[in-house]
């Protein structure tokens, strides 16, 4: 039982340690080059909405951020224009997500 | 005669029209998108925001005369893609994070550490082509990571050195390997690893200019040191006029973030660059979080005039978190 208390705390412990947010870039065959990949605050107004991090990943390449539970915004986009948004919300897992480019 | 006067002074007159289209007004700068073009939209208003209530301190003691001119004439320094692209979505585009002076907004990122490093980036040169590689972070003490690509497994990137500064890595969420340019990572690390005793204070140019210095004559490739130019001449706030810079070798590093490379007669050259900036002039009798640096840290620069088979490089810029 004393084991199984253990066992159940080291998992929560590990899981707290890594919340946040996985992603797989994947991009048509007319979006060519590097990804820049950003992670900002989830706010409708351009001036709250800091970025935290951002970073450039190739075409199939993947990426991580570690964040606090709370609500962020993943974007994406390449130097054609090809871009990708979409509203996440973290808890206490690591969220996946494939950052699929749309050419518009 | 009096045509061509004419057409002399309607394409001077065009030209300079065109530029003045696309100034902006006042707190709004101007970007280019790929569908409308040169564009104006409106930057960071810290008034508003009470996270970044700093950020635009009134420290430009150096007005640039020519930056009132048409953009025919004046030409500021030009920014990579993501920079413009950066600027339409987020107000601190030109900032190492969300910031607030003198450094990072630290209640807004998971872990532990007063000290942000911010791209870490890391670079091969190796002889061997196509050689397997595991590198691990070993620490036994919690890691805070921020950020990393690719993503790793159990603290480690596994895959093959394909060629200088080319590397393949393998992840759980691609069956083929991925190659990357370097492997990055954002950490924050704990102060009292960090020494501030070895530094220089400078201006926001010269600091940058001494920083590419250094990693030149640690040799760190041209790939690795232009990477740094392009990211750090965007990324360092640009209205503070003065910079202290601290390096952290091998010898900080090692110790507050140790790393295990699985290659045979491999070496790992490690450089952060702790900065911090000032509104005024720094100077010895002053008081801060850290002190006025007082001594030459070209004499602690890690030995790299032996040649290895493989040589690992890694640079990186931090901020204080407050």
């Amino acid at each position: 039982m004393i084991k199984l208390f253990i066992c159940l705390f080291l998992i929560t412990q590990v899981q707290a340690n890594e919340t946040g947010v996985t992603g797989s870039v994947r991009s048509p065959k007319e979006c060519k080059g590097p990804v820049m990949v950003w992670l900002s605050l989830d706010k409708d107004n351009y001036n709250e909405r800091l970025l935290l991090m951002h970073t450039e990943v190739p075409v199939q390449g993947s990426f991580q951020f570690y964040l606090k539970p709370g609500a962020y915004q993943l974007r994406a986009s390449n130097e054609q224009g090809c871009d990708f948004e979409k509203k996440i919300t973290v808890g206490d897992k690591v969220l996946h997500h494939i950052v699929r480019l749309v050419n518009k | 005669m009096k045509h061509l006067i004419f057409i002399i002074f309607s394409s001077i007159t065009s030209q300079v029209m065109a530029s003045a289209m696309i100034d902006c007004p006042s707190h709004q700068m101007r970007v280019y998108m790929p569908n409308l073009g040169q564009t104006c939209v409106t930057q960071m208003q810290v008034q508003q925001n009470p996270y970044i209530m700093n950020c635009f301190q009134q420290t430009n003691f150096y007005p640039n005369f020519f930056s009132s001119f048409p953009s025919a004439i004046f030409r500021p320094y030009p920014q990579p893609w993501w920079v413009t692209q950066g600027n339409i979505y987020y107000p601190n585009v030109n900032y190492p994070g969300a910031w607030n002076y003198p450094g990072i907004q630290q209640q807004l990122y998971p872990g532990d550490g007063e000290v942000f490093a911010a791209k870490p980036n890391v670079y091969v040169d190796s002889i061997h082509l196509n050689k397997e590689f595991e590198f691990k972070f070993t620490s036994k003490e919690k890691m805070s990571f921020l950020a990393t690509t690719p993503v790793k497994e159990n603290d480690t990137w596994k895959g093959i050195l394909v060629e200088k500064d080319k590397f393949e890595v393998r992840d759980r969420f691609v069956t083929d390997d991925v190659r990357y340019d370097y492997l990055f990572y954002d950490i924050r690390l704990p102060k009292d690893k960090m020494q501030f005793d070895q530094g220089v204070c400078t201006t926001r140019e010269e600091a940058i200019n001494w920083m590419i210095k250094d990693l030149k004559e640690m040799n760190y490739s041209a790939i690795a040191v232009q990477d740094f130019d392009e990211h750090w001449q965007a990324k360092i706030p640009k209205e503070y006029p003065f910079y202290c810079i601290y390096p952290q070798y091998n010898a900080q590093l090692d110790e507050a973030l140790p790393v295990s490379i699985s290659t045979p007669q491999t070496s790992f050259t490690r450089t952060l660059y702790i900065v911090r900036p000032h509104a005024t002039a720094p100077s010895v009798t002053m008081t801060h979080e850290i002190p006025f640096p007082r001594r030459d840290p070209a004499s602690y620069r890690p030995a790299t005039k032996i040649k290895r088979e493989i040589m690992f490089r890694e640079w990186g810029v931090a901020f204080l978190g407050f």
